[in-house]
């Protein structure tokens, strides 16, 4: 026996604490290859539970008052964001394609359903495109991202619809885990959450400004809430205490505040803070107009934000409405590195299919245009790449390798 | 005159440590505060994993005092240049231990033992980076190991994997 199986026999024997460790530094895709290795593999690594949506055992009563009699019941809703790529890079004629961004909802039925990738609401008859299956396997599959949002139990009707611009949450629920907070961003900028256990939902206000403050996006990085405000503030909140916290930031540049809208997106290695607005572009001519863009980094060691603009080190950012994320760098075609992808209600009407319908910033010259001026750029999108159509046929037999 | 504590590894190697350097191990803190710390104190990590410990407390310790030096003015840079040597250094105590396995094993379950986190969680994410975004078949490459599914479990495994599509 060699030093690396000998390796791999020892790590099965770890306990189930030290196991843990790293495992949760791996995502499901990444667990479920592990299984798939050897029996010894499969029979030590717990199976990770999947996304079900909406979540099956989580009811949320939602009621913001104590004396509220009877509050709606709502079920955490989860969707993911892939990038599927195939195992082996080949050159299959003239369509480079070699990724394909879905994002999917797993429903208690067994079904998957596929979502519009950056919009909320937008249903697409994209069905006729897709394969009937896809087998996990037979890609490298890559979990870009979680996507939650709320819905009222069926049985409450319709008419006690509640719209929730965005839901992120401290950790998926699952069995292993006790504690879980919960933030909800409304229509109206209010930041409403809540913990695992809390009969009501609390409001998030912040000390020292009277008037409610209008926050335009929250995320969740490195164990703290982040969310950003219409006043170009970025505060922290404390997932157990929900304590509010301000962060400074030191901005050269200029900073639309008022006007645009403003996003938190995380990159493989930081948190990002982006600033859109139609403003003038004296950079580029004294009578130019269009999408002004500022990208402003975290820097975690010193609390503090700093204007970056044009180093995103290849990284390719994705806002969405209820959602972002994004790819590191070079290797994914047809994506731009060093870009930011972006929805954009200009833009919105236009498209009949995921991905046709957003805006792509260049960050070298931090000039944005809508995705169509860059031909062939959707296809990361949409429509499913000819080598995951191709392969359907393998998919319910396992000769993957 | 920094304060001298004598660690002995489990094959009796003896290793003179400054207090502030072996006090990153919780174990080790507890020992000396319960006053359990006198004379030499044994530990049950071998000398070539102990010498691994000491490497990365000793790095750790060495970062920590020069920020507490520091004043503001000029800090940013510093500290700039500071994360690429400590990425650096990382890089090449990473590269030493997936070339050696079995040190770096040994090392996983001494930090545990020792209660050092951040040296737990660094070799955690090296041995999850080890294996992500590869396939089972490339794992078992690496691994040397070999397929041993029968075809009934080679379909529970595809049926794990599958997405069908809503119709």
């Amino acid at each position: 026996m060699d030093a690396n199986s000998t390796f791999s026999l020892r790590l099965l024997s770890l306990t189930k604490d030290l196991r843990q460790e790293i495992l949760k530094r791996l995502k499901r895709p990444e667990i479920l290859c592990l299984r798939a290795v050897s029996q010894s593999f499969r029979n030590t690594i717990p199976l990770p539970p999947k996304p079900i949506s909406p979540h099956p055992e989580l009811v949320i009563p939602f009621c913001t008052h104590p004396d509220s009699s009877t509050p709606i019941q709502l079920l955490l809703t989860v969707s993911t964001v892939y990038a599927i790529q195939p195992i082996e890079t080949t050159t299959n004629g003239d369509d480079q394609t070699n990724t394909w961004i879905v994002r999917l909802e797993e429903l208690s039925s067994g079904v998957v359903r596929v979502k519009d990738t950056l919009y909320k609401f937008k249903q697409r008859e994209v069905l006729s495109e897709l394969p009937r299956s896809l087998n996990m396997l037979d890609y490298r599959v890559q979990e870009l991202s979680k996507v939650f949002g709320l819905v009222p139990v069926a049985s409450e009707g319709g008419n006690r619809n509640i719209y929730l611009k965005k839901v992120v949450v401290s950790s998926y629920p699952d069995e292993s885990n006790s504690g879980f907070t919960l933030l909800a961003l409304t229509g109206q900028g209010i930041i409403i959450a809540w913990r695992k256990g809390d009969h009501i939902w609390n409001y998030i206000a912040i000390e020292g400004v009277d008037e409610t403050p209008k926050f335009e996006d929250i995320v969740y990085y490195n164990s703290k809430f982040y969310a950003v405000l219409s006043t170009c503030r970025v505060v922290t909140i404390d997932p157990l205490t929900l304590e509010v916290t301000k962060l400074k930031f030191r901005i050269e540049g200029y900073m639309p505040t008022v006007t645009g809208s403003r996003f938190l997106v995380k990159s493989s290695k930081d948190l990002f803070w982006i600033c859109k607005c139609w403003s003038f572009l004296p950079a580029i001519d004294p009578g130019a107009y269009g999408t002004y863009v500022a990208i402003i980094k975290l820097d975690e060691k010193n609390n503090q934000w700093i204007q970056v603009n044009n180093e995103l080190e290849d990284e390719v950012l994705f806002i969405g409405e209820d959602c972002s994320f994004s790819l590191p760098g070079k290797g994914y075609t047809p994506c731009k590195p060093n870009t930011v992808y972006f929805i954009d209600e200009e833009l919105a009407e236009r498209g009949d299919r995921p991905g046709t319908d957003i805006g792509i910033l260049e960050v070298d010259s931090l000039t944005a245009k809508p995705i169509y001026a860059f031909p062939g750029y959707s296809k990361i999108f949409w429509p499913p790449p000819p080598w995951v159509r191709q392969n359907e046929s393998s998919s319910s037999s396992t000769d993957h390798e | 005159m920094a304060i001298m504590y004598a660690l002995k590894s489990s094959d009796n190697e003896i290793f003179e440590v400054e207090q502030k350097v072996i006090e990153q191990s919780e174990t080790i803190k507890k020992m000396i505060e319960d006053g359990a710390a006198t004379g030499e104190i044994p530990l049950q990590v071998s000398s070539k994993t102990l010498a691994k410990v000491l490497e990365w407390c000793k790095q750790r310790q060495h970062k920590t005092v020069e920020n507490e030096n520091d004043d503001n003015k000029g800090k940013r840079k510093k500290e700039r240049d500071e994360d690429d040597d400590i990425k650096e250094w990382e890089n090449k105590f990473s590269d030493e231990l997936k070339a050696d396995k079995d040190v770096l094993f040994d090392l996983l379950l001494a930090s545990n033992y020792l209660d050092l986190p951040a040296l737990l969680s660094f070799l955690c994410q090296l041995v999850a980076d080890m294996v992500a975004g590869k396939m089972p078949e490339e794992i078992r490459r690496m691994f040397n190991i070999e397929n041993d599914f029968t075809p009934e479990e080679e379909k529970a495994i595809t049926a794990e994997h599958g997405w069908a599509f809503q119709p």
